[in-house]
């Protein structure tokens, strides 16, 4: 008699998703799957809007990384333009970016993960959440609070509110940076950079205890996908697409952004609303990859700047092919984003006032490629004469792990999930692989009040076997 | 720091908006007092380093129920601990402010009820006469440190 469990809502991560998990006779793991339950319909319902209005639109996707949209959108409408951005503005574009990605991968460390990390996988979990952490270690969620605003208050600094700027656009960006807004930033640095190395010193030491989450969360092989600058170092907003094999081999080298369907196609799988990218030269689906922090450190030489490139040398000790390792990754990335913020801003035009170039549609196809948090993120537009959109393809960072998150699902579950004698805690690392990825399936649409979590062991003619509610 | 007002809500719907309008309305009046003034969305963790500075914090915010524009007001107090940060009230950021910054400011809540949550942006004219009173009335009490009589429910 086969049974079937289903953990619906996965907490603690953006927007809705379910898992469900197929078991045997004996309550053993034959199958399981990561499903996005909402449909969003972003690129059929620009089509027919003005090139320029992209960027506000589709920064709309989500209300945690608004700016990585921006940016991606912006760079693709530079293509449609045929403008080279002046210097100033790509510096000043990637210091927001930088911002962006520090302030989210510090909700991600601090808030949803840090309960799993420090109170562990078994906690009760009215107690494995930022509050519960509050009690047992105040210091480490009010440095996450400080990192988390820091990326915000550059942010907003740079682009007027900390949500939704509208500051990045088509051609540079709307407004150079002050003298005074420079310096504020700049004095804001120190302190964050010091918070995220004792965080990092912290977990580095942590880390060690998690061996068999190590073991199993989506600890296979596969390929990595990212940008690198020409000196193989991390590129969050510039650099090439590269793609690099688990075993170090480098199947994509320097790559530039339009080439990008080359490499990458995209299938549908019925129990999902997030399309399954995969890597066009291998097939589907033996051609999964993984994106975002994970994957940074595995296509790099080394991330470049001091204190991330010394943290660096412990990521390379670790099981590199484990998602376990994105929390690791993760965290070298924060200092990285605050180590290069100050460099960005010591550089002698960084105040220059020609930060945009105005030029009128001429071209009718633009791709543009940045680092979101979460993985590389594509967008890509076609237009008519008038500069209308006919066409968008939006490769959303997370959409990139969906076949890794999926089978990371049945790989945890295989080792930790017994039919038999459900407990808390096998569920929780089950949620924990997915969170693992920080996924953002959507922040803009959320549920009102609090989530509830049931799991349901069902048999097949319907009777609930087992129950566990949160 | 002083007081702390929070203004929350979402402007592109409707009323929803009352508590962001209201926030935006007394950063003007009050530039230059010793207030700080956010108009938000909604209410995020970061919110509580500030609040463990304040002395007062007053939040604004709109309420589903009740006659359109009537204005309701509340102390709050520190409670909750189990939910998740999507959903933070003030009650709960008050008590993370005291976890984390062991204090948390005496606070208020203002609400000012709704009639229309739809999709537009705009408020409609009985809450855009709530929200200029309560703005009248978070300025009379940032002057005069007076608490508003509402409290005490004269």
């Amino acid at each position: 008699m086969t049974k079937t469990i289903t953990i619906d809502p996965v907490t603690r991560i953006e927007g809705h998703s379910k898992i469900s998990i197929q078991l045997d006779d004996s309550g053993k793991v034959t199958d399981a799957h990561f499903h996005v339950t909402q449909v969003r319909g972003f690129e059929k319902f620009v089509e027919g809007r003005p090139f320029h209005e992209m960027p506000s639109l589709t920064a709309r996707i989500c209300g945690i990384c608004p700016v990585s949209h921006l940016l991606a959108s912006a760079k693709a409408c530079d293509g449609l333009l045929a403008v080279r951005i002046p210097p100033t503005a790509t510096k000043l574009r990637k210091i927001m970016n930088l911002a962006q990605i520090a302030q989210s991968h510090a909700l991600s460390f601090f808030y949803l993960s840090a309960p799993d990390l420090l109170l562990g996988m078994d906690a009760d979990p009215a107690e494995r959440n930022i509050f519960g952490l509050m009690r047992v270690n105040p210091e480490l969620v009010r440095g996450g609070v400080k990192l988390r605003q820091t990326g915000q208050q550059i942010i907003e600094l740079l682009g007027g509110k900390r949500v939704h700027p509208s500051w990045i656009v088509p051609g540079g960006v709307s407004e150079p940076l002050t003298e005074e807004k420079r310096d504020q930033i700049l004095a804001m640095l120190p302190e964050a950079i010091g918070i995220a190395w004792t965080a990092y010193e912290w977990y580095a030491e942590e880390v060690h205890k998690f061996k068999e989450e190590i073991e199993s969360f989506a600890n296979f092989p596969t390929l990595f996908m990212g940008l690198v600058s020409p000196r193989n170092t991390l590129a969050m907003y510039g650099g090439d697409l590269r793609v690099v094999a688990s075993n170090g081999a480098v199947l994509e080298d320097h790559r530039q952004a339009e080439d990008y369907l080359s490499i990458i196609a995209e299938k549908v799988e019925p129990f999902s609303y997030l399309k399954s990218p995969y890597y066009k030269p291998i097939g589907y689906p033996s051609g999964i990859y993984r994106v975002g922090p994970l994957a940074r450190m595995n296509i790099i030489d080394h991330p470049g700047t001091r204190l991330a490139d010394a943290a660096f040398e412990g990521f390379k000790t670790l099981d590199r092919q484990s998602s376990f390792h994105y929390h690791y990754a993760r965290l070298i990335e924060l200092l990285y984003c605050f180590e290069r913020t100050e460099q960005l801003l010591h550089e002698p035009d960084i105040l220059d006032r020609h930060v945009r170039a105005q030029a009128r549609p001429n071209a009718e196809e633009g791709v543009g490629i940045s680092e979101a948090p979460r993985g590389t993120l594509i967008h890509h537009y076609r237009t008519n004469k008038d500069g209308l959109i006919t066409y968008a393809n939006l490769i959303i960072a997370t959409g990139n792990n969906n076949l890794a998150m999926d089978r990371g699902v049945l790989q945890v579950a295989k080792r930790f999930v017994d039919g038999e004698r459900l407990n808390e805690g096998m569920l929780n690392r089950v949620e924990a692989v997915i969170r693992a990825y920080d996924p953002c399936l959507s922040c803009s649409t959320h549920a009102v009040g609090k989530m509830p979590l049931e799991i349901n062991l069902v048999a097949p003619d319907g009777a609930v076997v087992d129950t566990l509610t949160r | 720091m002083g007081i702390l007002i929070i203004g929350i809500g979402n402007t592109l719907r409707g009323d929803d908006g009352a508590g962001q309008q209201a926030a935006l309305l007394l950063a003007d009046v009050l530039a230059g007092d010793d207030v700080d003034v956010i108009a938000c969305h909604q209410l995020t963790l970061e919110m509580c380093e500030s609040l463990a500075r304040a002395t007062t914090a007053v939040f604004i915010d709109a309420e589903y129920g009740g006659a359109a524009g009537e204005i309701r007001l509340r102390s709050l107090v520190p409670a909750g601990a189990d939910l998740f940060t999507h959903d933070l009230i003030p009650e709960t950021l008050l008590s993370a402010a005291l976890a984390l910054y062991g204090r948390a400011p005496e606070a208020w809540m203002y609400t000012v009820c709704g009639e229309d949550f739809g999709y537009k942006e705009g408020l409609s004219l009985a809450v855009r006469v709530a929200v200029n009173e309560v703005a009248q009335r978070v300025t009379r009490f940032c002057r005069t440190a007076v608490p508003d009589a509402q409290l005490s429910g004269a």
